[in-house]
């Protein structure tokens, strides 16, 4: 009879809510969910992720590398849409100002 | 090179007006009498008819012949042979000019409207001058009424046409009205029509066969900007071309290649191709040595030959984005094999030549040639087709 | 002495800052991230160069800004005509969607004489006419095809097999044209067809009404023969011998073919593009494995699939594009549908890769039993038991009911790209669909989580691919060809 089936081990990773965004957290583990399932604690200024990966052949070093990158370009990505909505809405508003259409 | 003017015309008889006024020419001696009044009959060795307004002689001896006497006569030098039935003068005795203002056998007729501009692009073959010379409207309107209505196509440039604001309008509508029959180009650097309401005016005369010619040479404002010289030009003349489009006034985009425009030509083509995919024509035309670009030559002058590669590329996109794309003003000998079908001989006859260099090539029939300016300064890579290239 | 200005003083509105135009990011490979506008326009940069350019630090003089300007991903105190640009660029995009349902498939029979292993919806009697469609069905089929607006009106036949009930496309044909002596559509008629009946009778009725054939062609022909059986096993030679009359009867145009993707295929890719080539076509869509009829619900599906297919796909797209640069004109139609997205400002108007979905909007199809579904795929999921996507029936429901009914509406709001995470900041959304079946068969969710989509994986990796061979200038020529005939 064989023993349970081997999990891989979790990973801990720690991000200070005043150097990141709790929502871009939560993109980056969405954008990530096939190589890993994550679990929150917060506690007050920060939040720790912890990474179960979802496969044996997976390396922590590269997970933890990739979920920080990931994290960090969530961030960004908020602020760019935040900063460009205005004018998105602008341009938008252009495109359906007219009942005809150019071509 | 033809000589259009002169100020060495000589004025004999009993003349109508001292005043600049405008003739048609005729050599026609059964010209309808009620016609002859405001005409001018164009002396050859047979019987002199009656009624003209004015007698013209080309390049006989000064004295004029006998008979002459009474005549209203023009006594012009040799250089004018080329004039024909159809063609018309700008004649002004007060001054002693003689002008021919519409060869009806040119390839191409341009009528300046106004020598101001609102760019001071650094190549510009006509340099502006801010002079009040509004007159140029009254003598191209008074031109149209004689041009007689099979001539194809007729050309208003300037200077910038459109600062002529309503007597522009006036114009392109006396084109409709006395040659609905003949194309008309207009060439402008498109700002003015930035205001929808300028481009819906002239998109409202609805000429039958209009298109407007619009220079734009780069994707990148700040360098279309220096190259004519003018801040903020660059949006207005996109916007422009953008209204003509949506008021449904047809729309080419014009480009002078010169070491300012090529670095960026495959760019600025795929910004057409992505932008600007519904203008009617894209011309890429090689630099004439006039006005401005002796002054600016070490910014502007490089080697056609030098360029032949970017040139290549450029047509290309604009090509496969099925813009309908033209080469004007550059030899067959320097441009790439592949794009020789968009090359378009364009160069006015009268400022055409060739070069010694040229002595021998199969292709000079179908080659656009130079402009007699070019002898400042042209490519060095000129050297005659032979026939075995020829060879599709 | 010179009145002219140098260089340098236009570009003194440069050093006063930019503002960024909406943009998203995507990863390409390793630190190389793909930017994408509004509209899909794209530039390769840097990962640390986009944290710079977000932050406003980019260097006005660099070559970075220069091709972030021109292809509108900022605007300056220079020029801003790039706010213009792309609201006529995004209108001539969403344009054609006003155009509404074009394309309308009718299932005419489900009779066949073929036995496919991967269909799921042939009956194999061939005399039963219970499962052909009736002159009652077929009419009222076409009253709700003409209450779209579209300008263009695609009507396709479908089966089963087609030419089993040749009677019935004769009449639906007949009763379309009649209508559009007032109705003034662009009209165009494709038949579906494995081509082993084609006789007489058949082609003199396409030649007549200009129809078009569209038939398939799985590869050579022990390939092609494995994948779809018929009595006498000789479906290659009959789809062959097909394709040569209708293209000397009809017209060398006059034919397409489409190719099923089996797991047999999947190692003979230029095996099959030469069968395309020898069979005289200019193009060959390769298409992906379906997942209708397989164990859909099993991961194994999902992941094994796509890195085999995947393989396919490009060792088979690599050689395409080496047969163009030696000389032979040849088309792959899915880069070319992605690449009309990409460097165009056009609309390829294909249904399985537009957002909000196509289903219903772009594509409709009449079953032989009235029953209306938003898709193809949709009615596959019915054969197979689930019969969500069908939106009513053309003898109980009005074109109201059909086209505003809440399934199809709440598949089409769910599914759209635009609002879906990873959808919603995927630099490659502008070329991408929603495929709400799709993701309801595989996740049981029209959205579908996108990470563990084989449809997301696949047309990213589609994508990357595709911007990876666009930096080859020899390719992009290619591709641009494609991408604007």
């Amino acid at each position: 009879m064989s023993g349970p089936e081997p999990k891989p081990a979790p990973l801990v990773l720690s991000f200070p809510l005043s150097m990141f965004s709790l929502e871009g957290i939560k993109r980056a583990t969405y954008a990530l969910m096939a190589r890993a399932t994550v679990r929150f604690e917060t506690t007050p200024g920060e939040v720790r992720c912890i990474l179960i990966p979802t496969s044996l052949k997976e390396e922590p070093e590269a997970l933890e590398r990739d979920f920080r990158r990931e994290v960090v370009d969530q961030d960004l990505r908020i602020s760019i849409e935040a900063q460009t909505e205005p004018v998105r809405n602008a341009i938008l508003g252009l495109t359906f100002s007219r009942t005809g259409l150019q071509e | 090179m033809i000589t259009l003017d002169t100020r060495a015309a000589r004025f004999s008889g009993e003349a109508p007006t001292l005043e600049r006024h405008v003739v048609r020419l005729s050599t026609n001696a059964l010209r309808p009498r009620s016609l002859r009044k405001r005409e001018a009959y164009l002396m050859g060795d047979g019987p002199v008819p009656e009624g003209f307004a004015w007698y013209v002689r080309v390049g006989s001896s000064v004295e004029g012949a006998e008979g002459d006497g009474h005549l209203p006569l023009i006594q012009l030098p040799s250089d004018f042979r080329y004039l024909a039935d159809g063609d018309i003068l700008r004649v002004f005795p007060a001054k002693s000019l003689v002008r021919a203002i519409f060869r009806k056998g040119a390839s191409i007729n341009s009528f300046l409207l106004t020598e101001r501009c609102n760019n001071l692009c650094l190549m510009c073959s006509q340099p502006p001058r801010n002079v009040d010379d509004g007159w140029i409207v009254d003598e191209i309107l008074e031109t149209l009424a004689h041009i007689d209505f099979d001539v194809p196509e007729i050309m208003f440039s300037g200077g910038e046409p459109t600062l002529l604001g309503d007597r522009l309008f006036e114009l392109v509508q006396a084109s409709k009205s006395f040659l609905p029959r003949t194309s008309l180009h207009i060439l402008s650097n498109g700002r003015s029509f930035a205001d929808a309401e300028f481009a819906r005016k002239l998109a409202r005369i609805a000429h039958p066969d209009l298109m407007v010619g619009v220079p734009l040479y780069s994707d990148l404002a700040h360098i279309h900007d220096y190259v004519v010289q003018a801040d903020g030009a660059y949006d207005e003349t996109v916007r422009g071309i953008l209204n003509l489009k949506q008021e449904g006034v047809p729309a080419e985009v014009r480009v002078v290649l010169h070491k300012q425009t090529v670095p960026r030509l495959a760019n600025l083509a795929e910004f057409l191709a992505r932008n600007l995919l519904f203008v009617d024509h894209v011309a890429l035309m090689g630099l004439e040595m006039t006005g401005f670009t002796k002054a600016n030559l070490a910014d502007l002058w490089i080697d056609p030959a030098d360029y032949a590669d970017e040139l290549r590329k450029a047509v290309g996109i604009l090509d496969r984005a099925r813009i309908n794309t033209s080469i004007y003003n550059t030899q067959l000998c320097i441009i790439d094999r592949s794009i020789w079908r968009f090359a378009k001989r364009s160069i006015s006859d009268w400022k055409q030549e060739f070069m010694s260099e040229c002595e021998g090539c199969t292709v000079r029939s179908e080659c656009g040639g130079f402009f007699s300016s070019a002898g400042l300064r042209y490519s060095a890579h000129i050297r005659p087709v032979a026939k075995i290239e020829c060879v599709s | 002495m010179s009145k002219f200005q140098a260089l340098k003083s236009y570009k003194s509105s440069l050093a006063s800052g930019y503002r960024l135009l909406p943009f998203r990011f995507t990863q390409l490979h390793g630190d190389e991230y793909v930017l994408s506008n509004l509209i899909g326009e794209f530039v390769i940069l840097d990962r640390a160069i986009i944290g710079q350019f977000a932050q406003g630090k980019l260097d006005p003089g660099g070559a970075a800004y220069e091709e972030l300007k021109a292809k509108h991903f900022l605007i300056d105190d220079d020029s801003n005509v790039a706010v213009d640009l792309l609201a006529l660029k995004l209108r001539t995009k969403l344009a054609p969607l006003a155009n509404f349902t074009a394309l309308h498939l009718f299932v005419t029979t489900l009779r066949c004489d073929h036995s496919c292993p991967y269909c799921q919806v042939s009956r194999a009697n061939d005399d039963l006419r219970e499962f052909d469609m009736s002159e009652d069905t077929a009419l009222k089929a076409i009253a709700l095809a003409f209450r779209s607006p579209s300008p263009v009106l695609k009507f396709e036949f479908q089966g089963g097999e087609s030419l089993l009930n040749l009677s019935l496309i004769r009449f639906i044909v007949d009763e379309v044209e009649r209508r559009n002596l007032e109705e003034r559509r662009e009209l165009q008629f494709v038949i579906a067809t494995n081509l082993a009946l084609l006789d007489d009778e058949a082609i003199e009725f396409a030649r007549q009404h200009n129809v078009l054939i569209s038939t398939s062609l799985d590869g050579p022909e022990d390939l092609h023969n494995r994948n779809r059986p018929r009595p006498g096993r000789d479906s290659y030679a009959r789809t062959i011998k097909g394709i040569g009359r209708v293209r000397k009867e009809l017209g060398r145009d006059r034919v397409g073919a489409l190719m099923t993707t089996t797991a047999a295929s999947l190692e003979r890719g230029r095996e099959i593009i030469d069968e395309y080539i020898t069979q005289g076509f200019h193009g060959i869509f390769l298409r992906p494995l379906s997942p209708y009829g397989f164990a859909v619900k099993t991961k194994s599906y999902q992941s094994y699939g796509q890195e085999k297919w995947l393989k396919f796909y490009f060792e088979g797209l690599d050689y395409i594009i080496d047969l163009n640069l030696q000389g032979y004109p040849f088309t792959e139609y899915y880069a070319s549908i992605i690449l009309r997205k990409m460097l165009t400002p056009f609309q390829p108007g294909y249904v399985d890769l537009q957002s909000p979905s196509g289903i219903g909007v772009a594509a409709i199809v009449y079953n032989y039993d009235g029953d209306v579904y938003a898709s193809d795929e949709s009615r596959m999921l019915a054969e197979m038991g689930d019969k969500t996507f069908c939106i009513g029936n053309v003898h109980r429901d009005s074109y109201e009911d059909i086209f505003l009914n809440d399934r199809l509406l709440e598949a089409l709001e769910s599914s759209f790209a635009a609002s879906a995470p990873m959808c919603s900041w995927c630099a490659f959304e502008p070329y991408c669909g929603a495929d709400p079946i799709f993701h309801h068969t595989t996740q049981s969710s029209m959205v579908g989580k996108k990470p563990l989509s084989a449809f997301c994986n696949r047309n990213m990796a589609i994508f990357k691919g595709l911007i990876e061979r666009l930096r080859r200038p020899e390719v992009k020529e290619i591709f641009e060809r494609w991408a604007y005939s």
